[in-house]
């Protein structure tokens, strides 16, 4: 016995309540004895018990009627009924309203004995049955709550899920791949799956998988979508049994459109530099070839023209290169940037100091028009002169021979607002969008053999932004162009006046 | 030195068009140049060139496979020998060059720089087997494939 076992006795008959409780406590049972149904009710309210011996007829509440109220209260409680009146009906009718047996009088402790541990056994087994039952429901229980959870998971993934039966049936499937997919899987399932996608990929994947021959693992592959628009990435895996056999397959779809995309602007930008970085080496290459060679004659003007210009390729492709290294840190975001109080006045002479010598020897003037009072900006200051390096360099090569650059600055909403102006070719209005795209240059008779890295502005874009600031473009061609440029101030405030 | 022929440069490069022009006119060829593929188009119609070297890369990225194609298709130019001269690496190829057809309507593809003495041997073969105007085109003469 797991414990020690609680029986209440109900009796109006003293003798038999007495008897019952000698008896029964020196076996070892804690005994509880009520005179009549309602102290017995009241008795089993305040405590349980496991078996309860009950009178038939006493006055007040019949025994049947507390077999009843007993059981309500507790539904594996086991009761014995005492009967003066051994006949097969009272055994009946007590056994039909939830007694378990009956104890004839007069008994003998032996036969009290053996009802008891008889009803006993049975309200273990109870107990047990029960035990297991509600053990069971909270499994259940579990179960459910675990599925509604994966379900929940499922369904808000955004890769497509899909799982089929080991007969290739569709068996669940979440939105993102009902989307992907264009699943018409609205009929019951399970269905094939050949019958709900129209990508015939997709079911041959799973085909294979669950074929016996498969190998244990996942197949990937690349499908395109049913829009043909989008790249999906199809990994597929079969479930497997204890015994290692598929009893299913899981499908999980990625939509890859989006690298796939960047994976392409990727090799046409290394495509891109590598043309680059090669046609400088080349039309060097090529002059050294004439020289060397004397393909062309002995006309000493002719070769030192050559040379100088073999000698400008070469400076142009190490330009291309500083520029190409700054770009790429610009573009990943690695330059580390101090923001401080910078002087445009003391950026714009530094340029200035930078481009120069090529405006001396092209006899352009430059003009600075700042005022005093400006204020000052809230940047790095390596890349502000940077940036009108650039904006400089491009004022005076592409300047007409004696022509003027020109800088002015005034204060603009949030801004200071700085115009870089020359008088040199113009830009041609088809040019102005693609102006600040990388490697894009304007080509025209002009500017043919004007050595340039096609990046000069695309830097000044970055470096803009990255200041929070904007740049724009105005030009006409034959006249000149003005690049200017919005950067925010120290005190983010307009300038003093 | 007797004129041996007249040869359209197309490049947008003017180095390789200066390099060329001199070496090509040191050795006795009448040069016209363009440095587009349009204004390439509107030289050789107004010129009518023995044989044509261009670029690929100029504005657009197949700018010179497109300009081959139209040279082909005009009946005042499809007979031209046309030689094409890249910088665009190898490896990269198969990205930029993505003919509609199976080939690109050229003579000879090479690979800049093209050494001088390599260049005017290319231009004497291309020109001996040159087609005749309105004969029948026959792009497999000395056909070639990108890459080959």
């Amino acid at each position: 016995m797991e414990r020690q076992a609680r029986v209440l006795v109900v009796d109006d008959e003293k003798g038999i309540r007495e008897g019952c409780r000698r008896v029964l406590q020196a076996e070892g049972f804690r005994v509880a004895v009520a005179t009549n149904g309602e102290a017995g009710l009241e008795l089993a309210r305040t405590a349980g018990f496991d078996l309860a011996l009950i009178d038939v007829k006493m006055p007040g509440m019949g025994g049947i009627e507390l077999v009843r109220q007993l059981q309500q209260m507790d539904p594996a409680l086991v009761s014995v009924m005492i009967t003066g009146y051994a006949t097969i009906e009272t055994a009946i009718d007590a056994t039909r309203n939830g007694a378990h047996d009956f104890l004839p009088k007069p008994f003998t402790p032996d036969e009290l004995m053996a009802k008891v541990e008889k009803g006993l056994e049975r309200r273990w087994l109870m107990l047990e049955a029960q035990r297991l039952r509600q053990e069971r429901e909270r499994r259940l229980l579990e179960i459910s709550a675990e599925k509604s959870r994966l379900l929940t998971i499922i369904n808000c993934m955004q890769d497509g899920v899909l799982v089929t039966n080991r007969d290739g049936q569709l068996v669940l499937h979440n939105p993102a791949a009902r989307a992907m997919l264009q699943l018409r899987a609205d009929g019951p399932l399970p269905q094939p799956v050949e019958n709900c996608t129209p990508l015939p990929e997709i079911a041959a994947l799973v085909a294979s998988v669950l074929s016996s021959a498969a190998p244990e693992g996942m197949l990937s592959q690349e499908v395109q979508g049913p829009d043909g628009q989008r790249t999906l990435m199809a990994n597929v895996a079969a479930v497997r049994d204890e015994r290692s056999e598929a009893i299913g397959a899981v499908t999980v779809v990625r939509d890859i459109t989006g690298l796939k995309k960047l994976e392409r602007a990727k090799s046409q930008f290394v495509a891109m530099v590598a043309h680059e970085l090669a046609a400088p080496l080349a039309a060097i290459k090529g002059y050294l070839d004439i020289l060397i060679g004397g393909a062309a004659g002995d006309d000493p003007e002719q070769h030192r023209q050559m040379l100088e210009r073999s000698r400008d390729r070469a400076s142009a492709l190490l330009d291309l290169i500083d520029d190409l290294l700054e770009d790429s840190q610009l573009e990943a975001g690695h330059t580390s940037r101090r923001f401080e109080s910078v002087a445009l006045q003391e950026a714009i002479a530094d340029a200035w100091d930078v481009v120069r010598p090529h405006a001396e020897a092209r006899k352009i003037s430059f003009l600075s028009a700042l005022p005093a009072n400006l204020p000052p900006l809230l940047a790095d200051r390596g890349e502000m002169v940077r940036l009108f390096t650039n904006l400089l360099s491009n004022a005076v090569k592409y300047n007409r021979e004696g022509g003027a650059v020109r800088v002015e600055a005034r204060p603009d909403p949030n801004y200071l607002r700085v115009d870089v102006a020359d008088t040199g070719l113009g830009i041609p209005e088809e040019s102005l969008g693609r102006l600040f795209e990388e490697f894009y240059r304007v080509k025209s008779a002009e500017t043919r053999s004007i050595t340039g890295t096609g990046l000069g502005l695309s830097i000044v874009k970055r470096i803009v932004e990255a200041h929070n600031g904007h740049v724009k473009v105005e030009s006409r061609v034959g006249a000149g162009s003005t690049f200017s440029v919005f950067l925010p101030t120290m005190d983010g405030q307009p300038g003093h006046s | 030195m007797a004129i041996k022929g007249k040869i359209l440069l197309i490049d947008d490069d003017v180095d390789f068009v200066t390099m060329n022009r001199a070496v090509l006119e040191h050795c006795g060829y009448q040069v016209v140049a363009a440095f587009g593929g349009q204004e390439g188009l509107e030289v050789a119609l107004r010129e009518l060139p023995d044989l044509v070297v261009m670029d690929v890369m100029m504005d657009e990225t197949t700018e010179g496979i497109d300009l081959s194609k139209r040279f082909r298709v005009d009946p005042s130019l499809c007979h031209i020998p046309i030689i094409l001269l890249t910088s665009i690496n190898r490896h990269f190829r198969p990205l930029s060059f993505r003919p509609d057809d199976r080939w690109i309507p050229v003579d000879r593809l090479l690979d800049k720089p093209v050494k001088p003495q390599q260049l005017l041997d290319e231009i004497e073969t291309a020109l001996k087997s040159r087609r005749l105007p309105g004969g029948e085109v026959n792009h497999g003469a000395a056909g070639s494939r990108p890459g080959s």
